[in-house]
């Protein structure tokens, strides 16, 4: 063979070797994940699935791509990616990794009915329930976020029944879980609505409502204050002043504490709830530390 | 001297092995599933002068597709003016890069594209939707003569864009300074001159709320008192700040018609696009 014939060969191998190495697995999307440029990972994730004509390989791919979606703060394009995975033909640890990264991006996104829906989903596929152990975090503050309290406790229970600790530890688990749930722990749902109506009826009452006593009494006593300035210029024949300035003013600030009142409801709402999932939060991990 | 010839080949076509590899049906795949980041990254991982002329057309294509769907229109127009006439691609490319100039607001861009285009509907309907843009409905009824507005695509659209040329044509554009001037005469009246009535009356209100204060504080505590001047001088401040926002009213409902009809305009010339094209 002479040396033009033996580079020729050479080359033809190389080139060939290129077009075909085409990220048959995963090894360049990976490395680049770790690196953590996610865009560029999902390119190569997108290619192998392009390329490959391996159902698995593609499936993976696809679950990988969601998952550089989810580190770029794409949740809804990392849900559409997963919904393209046919759970049907997955594999029963893959489909488990499915549903958990479809969850975990539900959750993200405050979709908490959804969140239900692909737990059911998983039920459905799995009776395994250790298989299922890991969605429960999530579904259990997914379950709070949607006030259903006594389902979240049912499978808090359920849950610290599965572990694997000591009856000691666990009854002192169960005992931290029935303080978390008590009833006078639980976060009190304040209404926008009654907020705002008791504000209408009484200035700086809807703040008191929600918890706000000092706001309330500065909202009551500014409120008053122009009302009864108002009504004293009425009283000294001031009448233009007492009414465009002293009712005027009384007006406003009434108006705008109704306002203010119905804000304020919700915003205690999304506050209560965050600390008593924060506290469910500190007890798995607690729980996982074991 | 063949040897050495054979090894400086081989290496240059090993360079450029080395390089990204772009394959216009994987870029096909990103654009069209959506993954419009992802294409354009991988389009300019690539060096595409290695590519023939129509891979590389094919390729700015679906490169300048993602960017309009990205709505970075400039940079899409950008990219698809380089599509060349031999490409399939080509059509689309200038139609596209045109409406993406037009709704930028680069009309001057926008009209020597479709010029240079062979007049048929859609051309001719593209340049009337600028035309009307711009205000020049002689130019705009001269392009609508050459539409067939039967074909279906372009029916509903033509309506549409007649209806708002006569509305365009209707509309009498306010003066800032005779609402100001108004506003001076009778506080809100140039609001109401403006359009937004209750605004007028509200600003009325209270400038005349604040005028019979002051003339009551004035009755009964003489022009040197304090509260006088204090409530004579908060009258001032909403009487003058009326005429301000009275001269600004006008400025911004203006600009609220022009940005409505723009908007309607762009959307109408986008659908037989879209419809064409999809």
């Amino acid at each position: 063979m002479n040396t033009k014939t033996r580079y020729f060969l050479i080359y033809i191998f190389l080139f060939v070797l290129s077009l075909t190495s085409f990220a048959q697995d995963f090894s360049q999307a990976d490395s680049l994940f770790k690196e953590n440029k996610f865009l560029e990972a999902s390119i190569e994730y997108a290619r192998t699935s392009f390329y490959s004509k391996d159902v698995v390989l593609k499936q993976e791919a696809s679950y990988r791509r969601a998952l550089c979606y989810r580190y770029m703060g794409e949740s809804n394009r990392a849900l559409t990616e997963l919904q393209r995975i046919n759970l049907f033909r997955a594999s029963s640890d893959f489909r488990v990794k499915v549903i958990y990264e479809s969850v975990l991006n539900s959750f993200i996104i405050k979709d908490y009915n959804g969140v239900k829906l692909l737990v059911n989903k998983l039920r459905f596929y799995e009776k395994d329930y250790s298989k299922i152990k890991n969605v429960l975090p999530t579904y259990i503050m997914s379950l709070n976020a949607l006030r259903e309290w006594d389902s979240a406790k049912k499978e808090y229970l359920a849950y610290v029944n599965t572990l694997s600790v000591s009856q000691k530890v666990k009854d002192r688990y169960l005992l931290e879980l029935d303080n978390i749930y008590a009833k006078k722990n639980i976060p009190k749902e304040y209404s926008a609505k009654t907020a705002s109506n008791w504000s209408r009826f009484i200035p700086g009452a809807g703040h008191i409502y929600t918890g706000r006593i000092t706001e309330g009494l500065f909202a009551f006593t500014m409120c008053a204050g122009f009302a009864l300035s108002g009504a004293y210029m009425i009283y000294y024949q001031y009448y233009f002043t007492g009414y465009v300035l002293g009712i005027g003013l009384w007006y406003k600030s009434y108006m705008g504490g109704i306002r203010r009142s119905s804000y304020l409801a919700n915003r205690k709402n999304i506050e209560s709830l965050n600390q008593f999932n924060k506290k469910c939060v500190n007890l798995f991990i607690d729980m996982n530390a074991h | 001297m063949n040897k050495l010839l054979i090894i400086i080949f081989f290496f240059i076509s090993s360079i450029s092995i080395g390089q990204n590899t772009l394959d216009v049906k994987f870029i096909q795949y990103l654009s069209e599933s959506e993954s419009h980041h992802e294409c354009i990254t991988e389009v300019n991982s690539g060096d595409l002068s290695l590519y023939s002329q129509s891979v590389r057309d094919s390729i700015l294509f679906y490169k300048g597709w993602s960017e309009y769907s990205l709505k970075r229109l400039e940079n899409s127009a950008n990219t698809l003016l380089k599509v060349s006439d031999k490409s399939l691609f080509f059509k689309q490319s200038r139609l596209f890069a045109a409406y993406n100039f037009t709704h930028i607001g680069e009309y001057a861009k926008a009209l020597p594209i479709l010029n240079k285009m062979p007049e048929t509907d859609i051309v001719s309907f593209e340049k009337a939707g600028v035309s009307l843009l711009q205000r020049n409905y002689q130019a705009f009824d001269n392009y609508m003569l050459k539409v067939d507005t039967n074909k279906y695509y372009l029916k509903t659209q033509s309506q549409k864009l007649f209806e708002f040329s006569k509305v365009m044509k209707g509309h009498r554009h306010k003066s800032p300074l005779l609402a100001a001037g108004l506003s001076t005469v009778v506080p809100g009246l140039g609001k109401i001159y403006a359009g937004k009535t209750g605004e007028g009356i509200s600003s009325f209100i209270a400038c005349a709320g604040l005028g019979l204060v002051t003339l009551e504080q004035n009755r009964k505590n003489g022009i040197d008192d304090y509260r006088t001047i204090l409530s004579g001088a908060l009258f001032s401040l909403f009487y003058i700040g009326n005429i301000w926002g009275s001269y600004f009213t006008v400025l911004i409902t203006e600009n609220e018609f022009d940005d409505e009809y723009k908007n309607k305009i762009l959307f109408n010339i986008h659908i037989p696009l879209r419809t064409i094209f999809n």
